[in-house]
This record gives C-alpha cells, structure tokens and sequence, in this order.
C-alpha cells in the first residue's frame, strides 16, 4: 500500500510537472530587430525599401524569407494564396507570404487561441478586428510589433501619416505614443448615413387618388419627396386598412419596417423628427461636446410618438424581431413593404422602380433632420504583427504597398486581368473589364478580391479607380436628401484612443449601459410608451447606478485629445 | 469497520487489480480533463490576456478584484435573480414531470403501448438546441402558426420573443417538452425491478391501481428519487447558455441574461475579458457546491439516501 501511495504521488508529480513545463517553458529572448539585422537583410536577400515600384527582395525563385499571416476570409472569396492579386504582389516583391485562411465566423473564437498559442503564432493577422482596448493591452505586454518604429521602410503610410494627422491621431496608443496597427481606409462618405427611407409610389397614387393624405399630389411623387410626420402617418394608415398589393388580404401590407437595431435601416432616423441626431450608440458630437441624446427630454417625446406609431400597426412590429436576412427575404416577391429604411432599395425590394427615396420626415414641431452613424470609414486594427516575426520590416514594407492607390483598388475590387483590363483609360484610370457570363458584379468581387489594408480616398477616386454605379448612385442620394439636413453642429464620434484607466471604467461599465438603455428602449416602443415616472427613474439610473456620466466623460477626455484641444 | 490484519489486506489487494486496471482510463480521463485543467481558474485572481503565463513573473495578481468587481456590478442581481428563477421554475416542473410519466406508462397494462409512447416521448431528446429553438421561432414568431391561428380567431398577434413574460415559460416548457421523456426512463428501469410479488399481494389485499402506485411503486424508486434530486439541485445555478443565448433579443434580456450567458458574452465577445468571466464562472460553480452540499446533509437527515 505504501508503494502504490509513493507510485501515485510520483505520476501526480510527474503529470503537475508537466503541465507546469508546458506554460512555463516561454519562447526566449526576442531577437530585437537591430541595425545590423537590416545591413544582413540588405547583404542576403536584396532587401530594399525606397523605391516602391521595385522588388522587396531578390527576384521571386531565388533565397526567400517566407512569412505566414492568419485572416479570416468571407464565405465566396477564394483562398487568398490562390488569389490572383496575392500571386502579383508575390511576382511584384518577392515577398513570399503563406496565408491560413479561417471563415469570418469562426475567426472570432479564433483570435483568442491564436494569441494564446504564444509558442506559435503567425507573423501576423489581416482582418484582425482588433479594437483600441485589445491592443493597448497586447502591447503593454509586448506582444505586438510597434509598427510606428518601422515607418522608414513604409514610404507610402509614411506619407499617409504626414498627410492626414486626423487619421495618425486616430491611431495612435495614448499609453506610449506608439502605433501597433495598420488601418483600412476607404473615404466614400458613404458610411455616415445607413438609413434612407423609401416609399412606395404605386401605393401612395393610391391614398392621394383616395383623398386620404392632404397636401401632396401625384406630381410630387418623386425622389426628394419631403413628407410632414402627419402626412406620413395618414398614407400609412391607409396602406395598413387596404389591400394594397391586390392580393385579397388587408393584412399582409406592412406599413413601415425596418430592422430594429441594425447596423443600417434601423430606427434611428425617426428620431430625428425631434431634432436628434440619435445612432445606435445614442452618442454623437455636437459642437465639440459629447452628448448622449438619451439624456435629452426630447427623446421621451419622441419615443412615446414612434411608439404610438407602433402602436397604431403604422409600423410593422416585426421590425423589432426580425433579422436582416428575414427583412430582405420579405421584400422580394408579392409587394409588401410601403415604406422602409434601408441603405438603398435595390437590395430590398424587387420592382425598386416603385419606389422613391424621401428626405428626412418633418417631425410634429417641425425638426428636420437626419442622423448621423459612427461607423467608421477609418477602421483601425486591420493588420498587426506580433513580435515574434523575425523580420518585420520586410513585413511591413510588403504591407506598405497595399496602400498604393492601384494595389488598394485591387485589393478592395479585384485584381487587373480578372475584374480590370490590363489597360489604363486616357486618364489613367482602371477600366471595368465586362463580367463574365452569369456572374454579378459582387460575386465576382468577393471572389477575387481579400478586402483589408487599403487606401481609398479622394485622391484615388478622382486619379485611379471610378467609384461603383451603386455607390455613385447611393451618393447622389445621399447629396441630395441626406447631406442638406445635417446638423452642422454635428458630427460623429470618430475612432478614440483611450488610456489604460479609461478602458477599465469603459469594461466595467459601458456594455451594462448600451443593455440598460436597450432593453428600456424597446420595451417603450413597443408597449405604447414611456410614463413620465419611468422615464425619470430612467434617468436617474442612467446618472447613478449606470454610470452615464462617467462613460461621457472618458469619450469627451479621448475626444478632447484627438482634437488637439 | 473491523481491523484486516496486513496478509490479509495484501490478498484482497491483488485480488483487485484486474480490476483496477480497468478502472485506470476512466481514473485517467477524469485525472486529465476534469481536475487538470483546474489550474485555470487562477486566471479569476488575475489581469489575464489570451497569451499570458499563468505562472510567470510577468503575471499580474490582482487577488479578489475581479469578483469584487462582480459583486458590484449593476448586472449581479438582475442576473442571480434570472438565474435562479429560470432553474427553480424548471426544476419545480422538470421535477415530478419524469416520474409521473414513467408511474403512468409502468402503469399501462399493455407493456406493448408502453414502450410505444416511451419511444414518442424520447424522441424529442434527440432535436439539437439549434433547431429546437430555430423551431420555436417558426411555431411562436409573429408570423408563426400559433400567432396565425390567434389571429384567425380575431385575436391580437403576441410577439412571444419579445416579451419578458413569454422567456421564462416559453424556455421550460420547451426544454421539458424535449427532456421528460428522456428523464423518465432511469424511474422506468427503477420500476421494472418491483418484486411482482408484491403488487400481487397488494391486489389480494384489494388495492386499487392507484393505490398500489402510492404504496408499492413510489417506496420502491424512492432511493432513485432522492439521488436524483440531490443531483438537480447541485446543477440547479447551472444552467447553460447556449439556448438562453439562442432565444435572447433586446426585448427579453432584461430577464434572459443568466450568469451563464453573461460569462459567454464577457469572456468570448467583444473585447474579451477572461479573467472577469472565469471569476464569474467560478462564483457560480461555488453556490452549486454549497447547493450540492446542503441538499445532501438534509437528504442524509431526513431520509436514508445521499450521494457520499
């Protein structure tokens, strides 16, 4: 008996002992990139930097440094080593980089294991969805690469930098000045407005036809209808008693939809019927100041108003539950939808020639305005690269030239010889080549193209690549019912950089917060709305126990530096 | 227990190990994937990142932070009350359901139509929580057959996923739907091992069917029964997040978020926080121990059935 006590403690040890050695046991030393690494990089391989229109290394074929980078990838895309631009860029530089490519839904779980698997990572993540709070604490423990310490050998972010402190400032790690990711950047404009509303024409030549709505008449039935919150709510009503779509049914017409708390065509333009410029976030700039427009007593009017609106089936209550694939599925075939929110009708209904895009709806006070999203058109932690890379500066000068105007074009649309000719227009710029049979425009961009580190802004849509039809069609939407009814005290809330201590009180509070509000929210809207005694125990919880003004404050100090006040 | 003098001891010893041999990979896997990965949960006394050493020099102890953390959190009551409630309303009903069930088919005098309706009952075990819930969504969504029935009858739709009061009800009721079946079988190979004898006896006596349930079929599965609900009640805060994560939407969340779904959401979305999560986690599995522990003694004290 003894033995075997003596023989159990030994494996017990062992076992312990073991799994102790396989988290203790860490990779070494780093080996600090020095100047003397470069000098043999530069000896042994041809490393060269300064001019960007030749190789990286020595000519594909000979002594190669090969890296592995992890990304996720969308669904259709091929496997970026099988994409036609990776394979250029691979001839262009002489870069060899292997890619391990997971889908977008698994990637999230992913990113955990592969920062925990800290014996073997790869050089690098693209797609990395890093937020500002993940990389302040990876690079307090000097698990990321400072990519700002690398700048000389990235000509073009270099110069991006130099031109566009706004973006550097956005940037920028607050605890040690230093830059650990490289950005997406794709300036269309197009991101700031998600939700235009659209009507239904056929339908509402009805309601005018029937005497039903006052104030307009079938000539103005076109894009840039301006329609008051009670001419809305009356051809609403109407499309809700009638058998629009002549199918027999008086039930199945959906006045207004949307998809409650969707990145776009949500609710929030509504309230911009009360002069709020509200968002998902319920946070926006004005004038300098950040300001959460669920404080305002504005918001209890015009919460109680949509709810009403609710109420009355103006508004499809299934707009509250359903998801986007439910709202688009239900837009095609038998016409149902009267009026909606979306980014665009194209992609919603099937006969969008019904249908017209309307300015801002005038509220019952007589605010017009539109809301503005934070979704960024700077999305920063797009690419980082962990310190275990041995060489990263030839890295990163093989990132640098994805943000060359012709290589992002690539990158975002598809590679030259499969989405554009070979040749340049007189302008030199990009042609269209024509689409292959049965293939849309998307699937062949999906396919073809990784998306990620780019730059496109001004610059390249006006001297490399001609926008999208659909993007130049949602902009002069955009131009013309959207931009004339901003605020312009307001502004949205850009990407912030915040400090350890900010983040700790952002982690404790904020995401019980954004719950608190949501779950308020919906319930007024749906059951008819807010009493004045909810509503102040709504805001007394929201400055006591759920810390609104402390979150406020951490936003306005991040806002305040990124303004250079 | 009498002294075995060592001899003794040192035969009965040897007489077990083939035996214990065979024990070995069940000891092994239990050794490795239960009490092994323990060490884990030191991450609840630290400021972890995916990629840290759990022990290292570069570890940052923060000793009870995260818990205190916890407990101060406006989410802790909400979420211990939601917890608790979702649990001891599906144990009041997932309970006593099994064992009417298997009282009832044991007492069908055809066993044919017994088995008949065990197999029907154990079937919905089988559906994954995806598509049970998938199937909720198509049966009590707005547009779903029972609103559409509802409506046909002139009735107002009710939007049953958006309701805080239709979470509750609509999680146990559905989860028992799948389960009470599948639960009754260990009561019905329990009831199977009654001594005949004994019902016979309890008919010559003139017992009616009902009476020989109360007095010949419930003594004899007792045991199982309060083994059974010793177990229950340890996992009563454990409840798993999957289905509740499943049927969440803004409109119930005031009373679908579980501890269970809180630790998900902390640890593994958004920005993740681990060490957070692991001390909400290990909160949670310490009021089951206490649970466990408490619903033993009394069992132990009023019956003479407990787990050890």
């Amino acid at each position: 008996m003894k033995s075997l006590k003596r023989i159990g403690a030994v494996v017990l040890a062992a076992a312990i002992a073991s799994s102790l050695a396989a988290c203790g046991s860490s990779s070494g030393e780093k080996n600090a990139s020095s100047q003397a690494d470069v000098s043999a990089l530069v000896n042994d391989y041809g490393f060269q930097w300064e001019d960007t229109s030749k190789p990286i290394l020595n000519e594909k074929g000979s002594q190669e440094i090969k890296f592995s980078v992890y990304s996720s990838k969308n669904a259709s895309a091929l496997d970026y080593n099988d994409m036609k631009i990776m394979q250029d860029l691979y001839d262009q530089t002489g870069v060899n980089v292997s890619w391990e490519n997971v889908s977008e839904s698994v990637y999230s779980q992913q990113k955990s294991l592969i920062f925990g698997n800290s014996e073997n990572r790869p050089d690098a993540i693209y797609h990395a969805g890093m937020s500002s709070g993940e990389i302040i604490k990876y690079a307090k423990r000097k698990v990321l690469v400072p990519i700002s310490d690398y700048l000389d050998y990235m000509p073009n972010f270099k110069k991006l930098l130099e031109e566009r402190p706004d973006i550097e400032s956005q940037l920028i790690n607050i605890e040690d000045g230093k830059i650990y990711s490289l950005p997406r950047i794709e300036e269309m404009g197009l991101l700031e407005f998600p939700n235009l509303l659209f009507l239904n024409t056929e339908w509402t030549k009805e309601v005018i036809a029937a005497g039903k709505v006052s104030g307009i008449s079938e000539s103005d039935l076109k894009d840039g209808l301006t329609l008051t919150s009670t001419q809305m709510s009356q051809i609403l009503a109407y499309f809700r008693d009638n058998d629009m779509n002549g199918n027999g049914k008086t039930d199945d017409e959906r006045p207004l939809s949307f998809v409650y708390n969707n990145w776009q065509g949500n609710q929030c333009d509504l309230y911009g019927m009360f002069g709020l410029n509200d968002n998902l976030e319920h946070r926006v700039i004005v004038d300098g100041k950040v300001t959460y427009t669920v404080t305002n007593d504005r918001f209890k009017e015009a919460t109680n108003f949509i709810a009403n609106w609710v109420d009355e089936g103006l508004i499809d209550k299934v707009s509250f539950e359903q998801s986007q694939d439910n709202f688009l599925a239900n837009g095609k075939g038998m016409e149902t939808y009267g009026a909606f929110y979306w980014w665009e009708s194209e992609t919603v209904v099937s006969n969008p020639e019904h249908y017209i895009v309307c300015n801002p709806l005038i509220g019952p006070d007589g605010d017009q305005t539109i809301c503005v999203s934070n979704n960024p058109e700077i999305g920063t932690g797009e690419l980082v690269i962990f310190s275990d890379c041995q060489y990263p500066e030839v890295l990163l000068a093989y990132f640098d030239r994805y943000y060359d105007p012709f290589v992002s074009a690539q990158i975002n649309y598809g590679p030259i010889g499969i989405v554009y000719e070979e040749e340049l227009d007189g302008n030199g710029m990009l042609v269209q080549k024509p689409l292959p049979e049965g293939v849309t425009t998307d699937e062949l961009r999906l396919q073809n193209a990784p998306l990620g580190v780019i730059n496109l802004g001004e610059y390249a849509w006006n001297n490399v690549v001609h926008m999208e039809p659909r993007a130049k069609l949602r902009l002069e939407r955009l131009e013309k019912v959207a931009q004339p009814f901003v605020d312009e005290k307001v502004i949205p809330c850009p990407n912030l950089q915040f400090t350890l201590e900010e983040l700790n009180t952002l982690s404790n509070y904020e995401s019980n917060m954004n719950d608190y509000i949501r779950t308020n929210l919906i319930s007024w809207l749906m059951k008819g709305g807010v009493t004045d005694g909810d509503w102040e125990t709504f805001q007394n919880d929201l400055s006591g126990k759920v810390k609104l003004p402390e979150i406020q404050k951490v936003y306005q100090d991040a806002y305040d530096r990124y303004s250079g006040k | 227990m009498q002294a075995i003098s060592g001899k003794k001891r040192i035969r009965r010893f040897k007489d077990g190990i083939p035996y214990l041999i065979m024990l070995l990979p069940a000891v092994a896997t239990v050794f490795f994937f239960n009490y092994l990965p323990i060490y884990g949960v030191l991450i609840a006394f630290q400021d972890f990142m995916p990629g840290d050493k759990i022990f290292s020099d570069t570890t940052i102890w923060v000793g009870f932070r995260n818990f205190t953390r916890f407990f101060g959190d406006v989410q802790f009551w909400p979420l211990m009350k939601n917890t608790f409630l979702l649990c001891i309303f599906g144990f009041l009903i997932g309970f006593p359901l099994p064992i009417i069930v298997a009282l009832s088919l044991n007492a069908l005098s055809r066993k044919k139509a017994g088995k008949f309706f065990q197999t029907i009952f154990t079937a919905p075990h089988f559906i994954s929580l995806v598509v049970m819930v998938g199937m909720l969504q198509l049966f009590f969504g707005r547009y779903g057959l029972v609103n559409n029935i509802a409506a046909g009858m002139g009735l107002e739709r009710f939007s049953y996923f958006l309701e805080n009061s239709a979470f509750r009800p609509l999680y146990i009721l559905s989860s028992n739907w799948q389960d009470f079946g599948w639960s009754a079988v260990i009561y019905i190979a329990a009831l199977s091992n009654v001594d005949p004898g004994q019902h016979e006896a309890a008919m010559i006596d003139g017992a009616s069917r009902f009476q020989r349930i109360i007095h010949v079929d419930i003594p004899a599965i007792m045991p199982m029964i309060s083994v059974m609900l010793i177990m229950s009640i340890g996992g009563l805060m454990g409840v798993g997040y999957e289905k509740a994560l499943l049927m969440q939407t803004d409109g119930n969340l005031a009373v679908s978020e579980l501890i269970a779904t809180y630790v998900y959401k902390r640890g593994l979305t958004g920005v993740p926080d681990q060490a957070y999560a692991t001390a909400i986690g290990l909160f949670n599995s310490v009021i089951n121990v206490v649970l466990l522990i408490i619903a033993n003694t009394l069992s132990k004290r009023f019956s003479e059935n407990s787990l050890w």
